[in-house]
């Protein structure tokens, strides 16, 4: 194990802003990936590929194929795209609330956060659209006028949602570019073929870096950091929602909303971490990704994680205070019902792995964060499908009780997007610069200084 | 926009006698029939002569063991059937989450219908509806349920006796009736004053229309008594024929 030294820095050593830059910079422009990340994105585009063929047979065979079973009208792929919004909120917790609080520690991981977001959310959006009978009339939900006479209705919470997911898609694209400007620039005076020069030139949006330009830098990047701070809460919030307006036991509760917004943060810094831990290995950048940051990272889900907890535990409080027999069939059904090895293994990762967190030891010993990090991912997915499924399941009607069960559909789709996130992660990775190059020559100036 | 129009006086709905009902299926069958080449046509099965089959039925029925609280010790369990349809609710919670207008209550008569061409098939109303009365038709990606055969009740086309839905037309028990139970004096609401019909979960504020009769009270503390002539032997000439068959035993 690790020696664990008092409180570990932001930033080891003092490197200069130039040094920086050039490590950051070389990493994209002169290509060289570490071992097996070509063998790691081919893997990705393989189940690329497999997401690809699975779509194709949900659309022509319809949504049947996937284990949908009215009165449990969405299975997995309502789990999965609440499961992928979540992991987008770490992101945008780093890089927008992170960034007003004037945390310092958020400069070097806020990048590959926002690109993990980013990604996320798009995994997230395929899945309102395939979850459809008719996936293809998706674009009724858009409040364009067309011939057909549709216009979305605003009292229906799927609309709140597509309005939700498209503003956080919309708001974190936004963040992430205006964010990259300067590096793009970098870049670009960095690179030495023309290719790459024009590349990184027309993206960089013609940046010199001059005192005007940094002044509307800041002025924009913050103001979307104010835009994007509300969307942390209100996304899965409404997310929610969808849920609460379901007349389903376990359903209609006011507790989903923060319930809903903890997990999402305790599912994304856990992806964040499992990112992060590798990363910063195998680009060999664990000075400018240290462990104070695994460790924030890590202090932030026993926060999160405590309060999904508290979720879980108000669940069946409700269910049994509630005095209303659904509920409490509804909460056995969770402990002994058809889905009670999903209940189990998910209270396991999300709360009994979860205490390992406390110690400080397990926190600083990269092996053991990355396992913990991919258990905890694990159980919120399972968290999402059994609210998802174990509501209507056994709803108020036993006369219209029935079973989601898993067929190759689900594991293919939510595999796919697995793989679909990972091909973007890399290609992201190779691309552009996965450590914010200014925010973190800034801090080095500053400790410089200091 | 889809929003509840306001309630008109004409409430069109079933009322199902659940002490009549004998759970024989005829209402879903023709149900089935009349809907497979009508209004929601077609409503499609999948792998129907299969190991698993399914498939779209907008009427299911469901039989049940039952015990009243109430009933006496040791009593014996009675059967229910319960046939499970759209209930046309006042206040429906699958019209107003409906993200496309789809789903709609008709002010003139109160009727819940799906439009078909409008739906995405997104299944938000079957989460929103508490009694699973959404059919998802898995062939055509849309969502189904029972139109209380407004094809045929309003059709001049038919003879005037055939103008009610085809659960109701077909039922060989007459434990279905459909009328208006928005007009106190018609023969439905009378029944279900008369017989203390009931709304299915009314807790849940949805308002059902659709009422049900429940099933009277059994009273079988005691068994009742044999027919006091049923130990004597039988006369007359299968009494003859009774006594000479015996005999060959």
């Amino acid at each position: 194990m690790a020696d664990i030294p008092e409180r570990p820095p932001v930033m080891r050593g003092h490197p200069g802003t130039r040094e920086i830059s050039g490590r950051i910079a070389s990493i994209v422009l002169k290509g060289q990936m570490p071992r097996f990340f070509w063998l790691a994105f081919l893997a990705a585009f393989l189940l690329v590929l497999v997401l690809f063929t699975t779509v194709a047979w949900l659309i022509t065979q319809g949504v049947g194929t996937y284990g949908i079973n009215i009165p449990v009208a969405w299975g997995t792929m309502l789990s999965n795209f609440v499961w992928w919004v979540g992991i987008g909120h770490a992101g945008t917790l780093i890089s927008a609330v992170l960034l007003l609080f004037r945390q310092d520690w958020r400069a070097s991981v806020n990048r590959f956060a926002e690109a993990m977001t980013l990604f996320a959310v798009a995994m997230a959006a395929l899945f309102p659209i395939l979850h459809l009978g008719r996936p293809w009339f998706f674009y009724w939900l858009l409040p364009l006028p067309n011939t057909h006479m549709h216009w979305p209705q605003w009292r229906s919470p799927l609309v709140w949602d597509f309005a939700a997911i498209a503003t956080y898609g919309t708001v974190s694209l936004l963040f992430w570019y205006i964010g990259l400007v300067p590096d793009l620039a970098v870049l670009r005076d960095r690179a030495k073929n023309r290719a790459a020069q024009l590349f990184y030139g027309i993206l960089a949006l013609g940046w010199r870096g001059s005192a005007f330009h940094w002044a509307r830098f800041d002025a924009v990047y913050y103001l979307l950091a104010v835009l994007a701070t509300p969307l942390v809460v209100s996304v899965h919030s409404i997310v929610s929602l969808d849920f609460t307006y379901g007349m389903a036991p376990g359903y209609h509760s006011t507790i989903f909303p923060p319930y809903f917004v903890a997990g999402a943060l305790y599912s994304g810094f856990a992806m964040v971490l499992t990112i992060a831990i590798p990363l910063r290995r195998l680009f060999r950048v664990e000075d400018l990704i240290t462990k104070r940051h695994i460790d924030n990272g890590a202090k932030i889900m026993i926060a999160a994680g405590l309060i999904v907890a508290y979720g879980y535990a108000a669940e069946f409080f409700f269910a049994w205070y509630s005095g209303n027999p659904a509920e409490r069939m509804m909460a056995w059904q969770r402990l002994v019902g058809p889905y009670a090895p999903f209940f189990w293994v998910m209270l396991a990762c999300n709360v009994g792995v979860l205490q390992l967190l406390w110690f400080r030891r397990v926190r600083l010993w990269m092996p053991a964060l990355f396992v913990i990090s991919l258990l905890i991912n694990l159980g919120m997915w399972l968290e999402r499908y059994v609210i998802v499924v174990t509501g209507p399941s056994t709803g108020f009607l036993p006369a219209a009780w029935g079973t989601q069960s898993l067929q190759w559909v689900d594991f293919g789709v939510f595999f796919g997007t697995l793989g679909a996130f990972f091909a973007l992660m890399f290609l992201f990775l190779r691309i552009l610069p996965a450590i914010t190059i200014f925010e973190v020559g800034e801090l080095a100036d500053e400790r410089r200084e200091a | 926009m889809t929003t509840l129009p306001e309630p008109s006086g004409v409430k069109l709905g079933l009322v199902i006698d659940l002490d009549i009902c004998v759970g024989c299926h005829a209402c879903a069958v023709a149900c089935k029939e009349w809907n497979t080449a009508a209004y929601g046509a077609p409503l499609s099965d999948q792998d129907p002569y299969g190991a698993d089959p399914s498939g779209t039925w907008l009427n299911r029925i469901h039989s049940y063991e039952v015990t009243p609280e109430d009933a006496p010790q040791n009593a014996p369990p009675q059967i229910v059937h319960f046939p499970r349809s759209c209930l046309h609710c006042e206040d429906a919670p699958c019209v107003t989450v409906c993200p496309t207008g789809a789903s709609y209550k008709r002010a003139a008569d109160g009727i819940v219908l799906v439009n078909e061409d409008a739906c995405m098939g997104c299944g938000l109303c079957a989460w929103a509806c508490p009694y699973g009365a959404r059919e998802m038709d898995a062939a055509e990606g849309v969502m189904k349920k029972c139109t209380l055969c407004v094809d045929r009740i309003y059709n001049e086309n038919l003879p005037e006796e055939d103008r009610e839905p085809a659960c109701v037309r077909t039922c060989p028990a007459n434990a279905r009736h459909f009328g208006d139970l928005g007009d106190p004096d018609s023969d439905v609401s009378r029944m279900v004053a008369a017989r203390g019909g009931v709304d299915l979960m009314p807790e849940q504020g949805t308002k059902p229309v659709n009422k049900y009769l429940p099933p009277r009270p059994k009273t079988r503390e005691t068994p009742p008594p044999a027919r006091p002539d049923a130990e004597e032997a039988p006369g007359g000439f299968l009494g003859w024929v009774d006594r000479a068959l015996a005999l060959l035993d």
